[in-house]
């Protein structure tokens, strides 16, 4: 019986190192954590990467503290996008990157349901936006989601925050936002343009000017054990091929 | 009136069928294991319903299919006392008494009556898993006594328990029918002991009941025989009075009820009764012998002289009768029926030992 | 040693927010069960005793939400109870009244998913209490009502009680269900693991996801020792 266990424990060791070394020596694979909110964008690049090489990509969507989690529990990946600055600098301190870049910039936008009466709504100081709506606004929890983040910093900056801190309902992540703003639970919602547009459900309202809350710019970390493939799809995210895909899905160049 | 049925019952494997009269206050229900006689009593109290027919307890129609009554099992006040007692087991003794009782405070001079009759004083307080099966049984008779029944239904009430229990038991049963005003209806596949407490007897034989008859009659229409060996091992059951106990002697003397003339002698080391108690005494048929003429030079003290009046063979051995004032039924074998040339109308005594008197009080 | 000690205790000094998460955590999940247990004996009962037509069917709905995933119950729940629901819908138009993302919502989560779990445990205690004695009880007269209330619930009470407190835990940890119908609103629907959940998200709110576990672990061995006791306490009086 412990002759057994030891045969089979030894098996099982084989089998967890032989998968190990896989993962380390040929790069075939290219492991990403990626910021969830890239999901259209990454899937079209790393199509367009994919094109003449035999790569297969291990993706895991999270929201970016998630995956910074996850990083720092120790399953290290070979690049981590994140949607958000302090993730990134929260990772890089882990002294485990070798580059870091931006990419590229994603847009605030105001978003209400195809069918609602809410036409445009611009976002200036003071505004009296209580009067425009009843029901609720849905923004990623502004605790830890960066949308709602980004949302609450720009509301308050425009003086209008306690006009509709009540009325506020936080959601697990930007999809979330996006979901009950189609279902009409709620009547206005804080998401990224890159995802309002994927949607024919919901409508843009408006857009949050650029210089009231902290630029929402995707940065780029190659870690360093990365493979070459790992750093050519890494220099790969800014090339000029990529661009179009990148400004279809909603996103801007950074200046 | 007491009982009143006209029904019939049916399941895939199973039919019973009841057209009969109850009179008498106490009456036996005997059939053989598997002939129906719980189901009877199921039907009597509403646990189950006749495909069709009447029922009348009390000159109450409690169910009549053809006008769709159905009285429920719980407006029919029946005391039914189940052969499993089905206590409850998260109540002591008492609240089990009490359960029924609306108002307990109105009734105590009843509760109290009936705890004394059971004899169940000492054990009020106990959890019906920790006292014994007679106890169990008591406890359950008192309650079906005081949910303010008005026919009390026994089902198979000795069968779990022991010869002592169960003459324990008995001599409950007797006292309540005794000391209450209740009809009462006894299930028992035991002939003999349900004889103990009745000797109305219905008959539940090939999915049918019986109208009641009188044990005596039963007898003398050959009805027993068949059931189950039971014909072969007939009691002979009295009803009596001590009226004067030898203690020197070890015997007692019995005055049987209804017959003036007739006095028995029985062992009384074991019943330790005072002279005016009452008793039933139980003789097997078996142990009567029959001879021609008294017998003096013997220690067979109970010699009673009396004229056959019911003769049968059954299988090798005669079945008799005599009438000796009390009607003996004996057994004899072929052969000494032939060398005494016993006949119906003859003169003959019955000789049977006091020992062979069993005493219940 | 004492700066260990008092640094211990600063740490797990309970701030003014956890304790108005850890309040309504308990409310929420005390009018749950309060609202839950009655519906779940009616239903352990007749689900324990009687037999019908299409019988596993109704009962394989009731335990859906046992087997699916938390986040499709609260889904499903948005859908039918959201404003564009069939029946939130008709709510809204009829009464101005919208249900999802409120408390009752959150209450509503918590009673779909912890219901099965008290039915299931109640039917099983109901189907354990021997039939024959409230045949026994109502041979007495007493009607069927209060055979129940006077035989089968006692009988059942201890497993009726278990599932009432282990759907009390279930109400106190639901997660998937309550953030997609009620959301984590602060102060309304925001219970502990909700706020579990969202200190995970933060930097630096390590020490406040622990003390909001140690809290729920120490009101669900309160709620098991209770149960347990008064437990005890019925196997006692009975023998």
């Amino acid at each position: 019986m412990k002759l057994f266990f030891n045969k089979f424990y030894l098996y099982i060791v084989c089998i967890f190192i032989t998968g190990c070394k896989e993962h380390n020596t040929s790069k075939e694979e290219i492991a990403v954590f990626c910021a969830a909110g890239l999901y259209n964008v990454f899937t079209e690049i790393s199509e367009s990467f994919k094109n003449d090489r035999s790569i297969t990509f291990n993706i895991n969507l999270a929201s970016s503290g998630t995956l910074a989690r996850q990083i720092e529990q120790g399953i290290h990946p070979d690049i981590y996008i994140s949607a958000n600055m302090q993730w990134a600098d929260y990772v890089d301190s882990l002294n485990i990157c070798s580059l870091r870049k931006n990419l590229y910039k994603n847009t605030l936008v105001l978003i209400a349901p195809t069918n609602s009466t809410i036409k445009t709504i611009s976002l200036t100081k003071h505004m009296d936006i209580a009067s425009m709506f009843n029901g609720y606004i849905a923004m990623g929890d502004p605790a830890y989601v960066p949308a709602g983040k980004y949302a609450v910093e720009s509301f308050k900056s425009l003086h209008i925050y306690n006009k509709i801190e009540s009325q506020i309902l936080p959601t697990k992540d930007v999809n979330s936002t996006l979901m009950l703003v189609e279902m009409e639970e709620c009547e206005l919602g804080v998401v990224y343009k890159s995802g309002a547009i994927k949607s024919d459900k919901v409508k843009i309202v408006g857009i949050f000017p650029e210089d009231i809350h902290e630029p929402i710019i995707f940065q780029a970390l190659l870690l360093r054990d990365a493979g070459i493939s790992a750093k050519m799809f890494y220099d790969f995210l800014t090339d000029s091929a990529t661009f179009n895909i990148w400004t279809e899905n909603g996103f801007s160049i950074i200046p | 009136m007491i009982i009143s049925t006209d029904f019939e019952y049916s399941t895939d494997n199973f039919r019973l069928n009841s057209r009969c009269e109850i009179k008498n206050r106490i009456t036996g229900v005997f059939g053989i294991s598997g002939s129906g006689k719980t189901t009877f009593l199921n039907l009597l109290a509403g646990l189950q319903k006749p495909v069709s027919g009447k029922i009348i307890i009390n000159d109450k129609t409690l169910v009549d299919t053809s006008v769709n009554i159905n009285i429920p099992l719980h407006k029919r006040r029946i005391g039914y006392v189940f052969q499993d007692t089905r206590l409850f087991p998260h109540m002591n003794v008492l609240k089990n008494l009490t359960y029924a009782h609306k108002n307990p405070s109105l009734n105590q001079k009843i509760l109290k009556e009936t705890i004394d009759l059971l004899e169940l004083g000492p054990y009020l307080k106990s959890m019906p898993g920790n006292i014994s099966g007679g106890q169990a049984q008591r406890v359950a008779i008192g309650r079906a006594l005081l949910s303010n029944a008005k026919i009390l239904l026994l089902d198979e009430p000795f069968t779990a328990l022991d010869k002592p229990l169960k003459k324990q038991v008995i001599t409950f049963l007797n006292r309540i029918i005794e000391h209450l005003d209740i009809p009462i209806i006894v299930v028992s596949h035991e002939l003999n002991d349900l004889l103990l407490l009745t000797q109305e007897i219905i008959i539940i034989q090939d999915g049918k009941t019986f109208q009641p008859k009188s044990y005596i009659d039963l007898i003398r229409e050959k009805k027993l025989l068949e059931l189950n060996g039971h014909g072969l091992n007939y009691h002979n059951i009295y009803s009596g009075e001590i009226i004067k106990t030898d203690k020197n002697n070890g015997i007692s003397g019995v005055q049987i009820q209804n017959s003036p003339d007739v006095q028995l002698i029985v062992e009384s080391d074991n019943i330790h009764l005072p002279v005016k108690s009452h008793v039933k005494i139980s003789l097997r048929g078996a142990d009567v012998s029959v001879a021609l003429r008294e017998i003096t030079d013997i220690s067979i003290k109970n010699q009673l002289g009396g004229t056959i009046e019911t003769l049968y063979q059954h299988r090798n051995h005669l079945v008799c009768i005599v009438d000796c004032g009390i009607k003996v039924i004996t057994r004899v074998t072929l052969d000494s029926g032939k060398k005494l040339g016993l006949k119906t109308g003859k003169k003959v005594w019955c000789l049977f030992k006091s020992l062979a008197i069993e005493t219940f009080n | 040693m004492t700066f260990e000690y008092c640094s211990i205790l600063s740490f797990l000094q309970i701030s003014e927010a956890e304790w108005s998460v850890i309040l309504l955590s308990v409310k929420v999940a005390v009018i749950s069960t309060i609202i839950s247990v009655p519906f779940a004996i009616t239903f352990g009962w007749f689900m324990g005793r009687y037999r019908f037509r299409g019988k596993s069917v109704f009962e394989g709905i009731i335990h859906l939400p046992l087997v699916m995933p938390p986040v499709a119950t609260g889904y499903l729940l948005l859908i039918v109870l959201g404003k564009q629901g069939f029946i939130g819908k008709l709510i809204f138009n009829w009464f101005g009244v919208q249900i999802a993302f409120t408390q009752t919502a959150a209450v509503i989560a918590a009673i779909v998913v912890s219901f099965p779990l008290i039915t299931r445990s109640v039917r099983t205690s109901f189907e354990m209490v021997d039939i024959k004695l409230e045949a026994a009880s109502r041979s007495l007269g007493i009607s069927p009502l209060k055979t129940f209330f006077r035989i089968s619930f006692p009988l059942a009470f201890s497993g009726i009680l278990s599932g009432t407190i282990l759907g009390f835990a279930r109400c106190l940890g639901e997660f998937g269900a309550t953030i997609t119908f009620a959301g984590n609103i602060s102060g309304k629907t925001s219970t502990i693991p909700m706020a579990v959940y969202s200190n995970m998200q933060i930097p630096g709110k390590e020490s406040a996801t622990i003390r909001l576990v140690i809290v729920s672990v120490i009101i669900s061995l309160i709620a098991m020792i209770i149960a347990e006791y008064l437990n005890r306490k019925v196997i006692r009086k009975r023998s």
